[in-house]
């Protein structure tokens, strides 16, 4: 994976989103590494014609759900992608936000993607498989927008 | 002992009834010939009345609620138990066996009652809904377990839009273009949008904002369904004849004249009906059902005669018979037709007054319409199409002179009334109204 990166010294704002990718279709909200999965997904399903809109949360407490809500109120539907455990997670938080404040907006109710509910595997294939990815966020999109 | 109250049928085509008003509410005492309610059925609106004493236990179908005959509508409890002690079946076996489109038949303002199947729409699919004017009720969810989504209501909306967009002619190129625009705008492109079935193009076509959605009536659902039946399945053609009327005119006046001190006053209408009960009785071949794999010739000439419902009655239309037709004397045919005439327009006809028609008239006369044709009125096999009495220049053994005329058109099914026996039929119809002494005796 390539980026450019600033050369001076800069800093980022703490609870304030990014969205890094823009689409109409579906929504898809998520923090750190797991970021990069999921603009892994918009782009294949870009290509399938759904046009998904990346948030990147960059910071969750203060969690800046304003952001967030402003893109579901339009899309009507989000994947929370969170790599961790899936019980009592940042995502079931996040996901519990995003119900409370988008309720009537909502199309259907936001979908998670996690780490497997499993003991993580030591062997890298396993683990690859485990942790969240493009796979499983592709199909977390098109069973929330109906598309399965 | 609890007494079970259930939908009756009160007509022989009657498959559900809506009570449109209780009398009595739960913990009444009620007696025997009590009427518990008022019922619409598919006919008219009557009573139904308590056939025991005791107290109303359970009310178990709101008002304006359409329910299949025999579904359970009120539990009475007898005298000297409890009403609370009463269990009340569970009627929503029965609700729920109502078709759907009963559900959409009811107005769909109105919370759906218990035991209904409730429409699942997500939450910004039933804002939407809202917004773009669309009824949750016309359209089909493609969710898990049919539940209405957001595509669903756009695509229904997109539909709407196109068909407006497509009415111009002249606008053959910018309808298609709208419609990939609609598309991308409203989900995605490649999202496969759902075949919605929404209302017929004709009346999306003229869909407009402020337009008022008015739940259809019992009576209007009838005459809707059975008028529609009428014209698929009957094989209609039509016979039409121009009669010379200035004897009957004649006639009419003179006696008009003459019984004018015993409140007699004949319209033409009522010497068309005795008319045409004479001609049915010449021509029994006329007076005939077909009933699947028979024709069923009927012993008695019972002439319905169509009947429009002011509009502060919910307008509409409705047929008393006139029963025997063809041995009563003119001068019943006048009274009956009147009395009957005036209850429709007033307190509403019963259901026997309304049966057994084996043929039907329809006059527009009064309204100055020349012709027209008319639907079968099914089980008959033929309906007269009657116009106005005018007058016309006429050619009478070769010379023009002014006369009266009137048209009559006969609507027939030709599975049981071939052109012929139609033709022979109007001949006869001819016959006796320019030569109306023999509706006299």
């Amino acid at each position: 994976m390539t980026a450019d990166v600033p050369e001076d010294s800069y800093s980022i704002p703490i609870g304030q989103a990014k969205v890094i990718r823009q689409g109409d279709d579906c929504t898809i909200v998520s923090f750190g590494r797991a970021v990069h999965f999921c603009t892994e997904a918009a782009e294949t399903l870009a290509s399938d014609g759904i046009q998904c809109e990346v948030i990147d949360g960059r910071s969750i407490k203060p969690l800046d759900i304003e952001t967030i809500a402003s893109s579901v109120r339009r899309t009507n539907c989000c994947v929370v992608v969170d790599q961790s455990w899936p019980f009592a997670s940042i995502g079931s938080e996040v996901a519990a936000e995003i119900h409370r404040v988008c309720f009537d907006d909502l199309d259907n109710h936001v979908h998670r993607v996690h780490s497997d509910d499993v003991p993580a595997p030591y062997a890298w294939n396993l683990e690859q498989e485990m942790l969240p990815n493009a796979r499983k966020i592709c199909e977390a999109v098109r069973s929330v927008t109906y598309n399965v | 002992m609890t007494i079970e109250i259930t939908m009756p049928r009160l007509s022989d085509t009657m498959e559900k009834g809506t009570i449109i008003k209780w009398h009595v509410s739960e913990g009444d005492e009620i007696s025997a010939g009590e009427v518990l309610a008022d019922v619409e059925t598919d006919k008219a609106t009557m009573e139904m009345q308590s056939f025991d004493d005791g107290v109303v236990a359970k009310i178990a179908v709101d008002e304006g609620v359409a329910v299949d005959i025999g579904t359970v509508v009120a539990v009475i409890a007898e005298e000297g138990e409890s009403a609370d002690e009463v269990s009340v079946p569970d009627s929503s076996v029965s609700l729920s066996d109502i078709p759907d489109e009963t559900v959409s038949a009811a107005p769909v303002e109105e919370p759906a009652p218990e035991g209904i199947k409730s429409r699942r729409v997500t939450p910004v699919a039933r804002r939407l809904a809202e917004q773009h004017g669309i009824d949750l009720q016309t359209i089909e969810g493609s969710g898990p377990g049919g539940r209405i989504v957001k595509r669903d209501v756009l695509a229904a909306a997109d539909a709407t839009a196109e068909v407006k967009a497509a009415v111009p002619p002249a606008a053959a190129k910018r309808p298609q273009e709208e419609t990939v625009v609609n598309v991308s705008s409203s989900t995605s492109t490649s999202m496969s949008i759902p075949s919605t079935p929404v209302t017929t193009p004709s009346l999306t076509a003229l869909a407009m904002t402020g337009d008022r959605r008015e739940p259809v009536s019992s009576m209007r659902q009838t005459i809707a369904r059975r008028l529609v039946e009428s014209k698929q399945e009957i094989p209609h053609y039509q016979v039409s004849m121009v009669f010379a009327m200035d004897s009957l005119m004649a006639l009419r006046s003179q006696l008009n004249e003459e019984l004018s001190t015993q409140d007699v006053k004949l319209s033409v209408n009522d010497l068309i009906v005795r008319a045409c009960a004479i001609a049915m009785q010449r021509n029994p071949l006329m007076n005939a059902s077909w009933d699947e794999d028979a024709i069923v010739y009927h012993a008695e000439v019972n002439i319905g005669v169509a009947v429009a419902l002011p509009e502060e009655r919910g307008g509409g239309l409705v047929v008393p018979v006139i029963r025997h037709a063809d041995k009563l004397s003119l001068r019943s045919i006048s009274a009956q037709t009147r009395a009957l005439g005036e209850k429709a327009r007033t307190k509403g006809l019963s259901v026997e007054e309304m049966e057994g028609a084996t043929f039907t008239i329809s006059n527009l006369g009064m309204f100055g319409v020349d012709a027209f044709t008319a639907i079968i009125n099914p089980p008959n096999s033929a309906i007269l199409a009657v116009g106005a009495c005018l007058q016309k220049p006429v050619v009478r053994d070769g010379n023009l002179e002014v006369g009266w005329e009137m048209n009559a058109t006969l609507s027939n099914d030709h599975r049981v009334v071939d052109g012929a026996t139609a033709a022979r039929y109007l001949a006869t119809l001819k016959d006796l109204i320019e030569h109306p002494a023999s509706i006299l005796v």
